[in-house]
């Protein structure tokens, strides 16, 4: 069984106004916000769900060579840890001014995923989807005599099921290709493996 | 003697009148019917009417006056623009709103999985976001060419011509199933689209695969317990997999369980060729 306890002053509340009510405990992980007027929150359990954080541990034999996803995927890319995740949630998601991107495909996405997260396999940002320019809009990306401009881009958090996968890698380096800034792009290489294993919450597909 | 110079002077003037005045069979009648063939699709006048650009769309007339053009044709630039959305983003512009057809979502599963996408997006970032088969606009110089042509009354001669003299300059390109197999764009089939996604959006039937398809090849394997029937269709001048599919299927939006089938043999949808032999799957 794994615990882990963060202490200080995570505990954050945000609401859509931008306003920020900072609650802080002493040894347990509760951060609140709002997206699009439904309450969400970040906990940290005292247990963790084995069978939870195993379902998450996959090789793929789609991997060329062993699934061990790099600590870094590009230059100018950061890798970044839970702490991270969860402020950047907080603090931009939360706002509308951030994205927080599960790279994974629909059925590994129904064992579970972060909350506030949006799902972009990468095979959706393929040339062959006649839609790719709309999801690139909406990420943020302007169209100007036929061209994207990346300028307003949404910066991203992109996650997988973790070290064990390359899908975050694959779409990090597909936006890359496509012309999204390195500095608008982090990689949270733990992904879902790490995250169930440090007894953080996640939402479940039917919720 | 004077009454033989007064019969001659009216013989005169009979005959001058009716030279004048003779029913005409040169080239002063023609302008009257092609006036009359110009009619026959949208006005401007009816384009501020849905239902009206509804009812002119949809008349017999219409319906039948698609004619392919088998001259010889060009390379045909192409883009990955589907039929279903090409045909509701030019009715969007004739002023008829269709709803995205529901079904043609469920068969593009790519289609699906982006509006999932865009939505999870608005969710977070506030947004609405659609994709085009959410929010028809014409956008494409195609769409935009057949709405304005559509808008000034040409008939689909015109529109056939047209389209082909911008796909020969490279101003447009076309869905790849609209490319025939002697590389011309096949108006017939957009504009048949087009006519159908009305039809629907009026309330009316869609249309239905003819139950026994045009140039069809059946072929029946006996085998110990049961007999499979395999039906095949050889590519003539002027096919586009669109038309072959409306042919078999009476929808074009079914071209890909025929590309599928082929896939050995046909490279992609807008590289049929005269002569070969395509396998037609059951829809």
């Amino acid at each position: 069984m794994l615990s882990h306890k963060i202490s200080g002053a995570l505990a954050i509340s945000i609401g859509l106004s931008t306003s920020v009510i900072a609650q802080a405990t002493d040894d347990a992980l509760n951060v609140g916000f709002s997206v699009g007027g439904v309450k969400q929150s970040f906990e940290q359990s005292e247990t963790v769900d084995t069978a939870q954080v195993a379902s998450h541990f996959r090789t793929r034999t789609s991997c060329n060579g062993p699934c061990l996803a790099p600590l870094s995927v590009a230059s100018n890319v950061p890798t970044i840890g839970e702490r991270e995740v969860i402020s950047f949630v907080a603090t931009q998601v939360a706002i509308g001014k951030g994205l927080l991107i599960d790279s994974r495909n629909i059925n590994d996405r129904g064992t579970g995923f972060i909350s506030t997260s949006v799902n972009i396999p990468s095979a959706l940002l393929q040339s062959d989807n006649p839609f790719l320019n709309d999801i690139l809009q909406a990420m943020g990306a302007r169209e100007f005599q036929g061209a994207l401009n990346f300028t307003d881009a949404l910066p991203l958090v992109v996650f997988d099921d973790g070290p064990s996968t390359l899908d975050a890698p694959d779409l990090i380096t597909t936006l890359l290709n496509l012309g999204y800034p390195a500095d608008k792009i982090s990689y949270y290489r733990g992904g879902m493996l790490v995250w169930t294993a440090l007894g953080l919450n996640t939402q479940d597909a039917k919720s | 003697m004077i009454r033989s110079v007064v019969a001659l002077f009216a013989f005169a003037v009979v005959l001058c009148g009716y030279i004048v005045l003779r029913p005409s069979d040169n080239g002063r009648a023609m302008p009257v019917v092609s006036n009359d063939a110009a009619v026959t699709r949208a006005q401007t006048d009816a384009i501020l009417a849905p239902v009206a650009a509804t009812a002119i769309l949809t008349n017999s007339a219409v319906i039948q006056a698609p004619q392919r053009n088998t001259a010889p044709g060009i390379n045909v630039p192409v883009d990955n623009s589907t039929m279903v959305s090409t045909a509701a983003n030019v009715l969007a512009g004739l002023g008829l709103n269709v709803d995205p057809n529901p079904d043609a979502v469920e068969d593009d599963p790519m289609r699906r999985m982006t509006a999932g996408v865009l939505s999870g997006i608005g969710a977070v970032t506030g947004n609405t976001v659609t994709t085009a088969s959410q929010d028809p606009t014409p956008t494409s110089a195609l769409e935009l060419l057949v709405v304005q042509a559509l808008k000034e009354g040409q008939n689909d001669d015109y529109i056939d011509t047209l389209v082909n003299e911008a796909a020969t300059a490279g101003t447009i390109t076309v869905p790849e199933i609209l490319v025939t197999s002697d590389g011309r764009v096949d108006t017939h089939v957009l504009l048949t689209s087009i006519i159908a996604q009305a039809t629907i959006a009026a309330g009316g039937v869609a249309p239905t695969a003819p139950e026994r398809p045009e140039g069809v090849e059946v072929r029946i394997v006996q085998r110990a317990t049961e007999s499979q029937q395999y039906r095949f269709y050889t590519v003539r001048s002027g096919d586009s997999l669109g038309a072959i599919a409306m042919n078999f299927y009476g929808d074009v939006g079914k071209y890909n369980l025929i590309f599928a089938a082929n896939r050995s043999t046909l490279s992609s949808p807008n590289n049929i060729r005269v002569g070969q032999r395509l396998t037609i799957p059951d829809a």
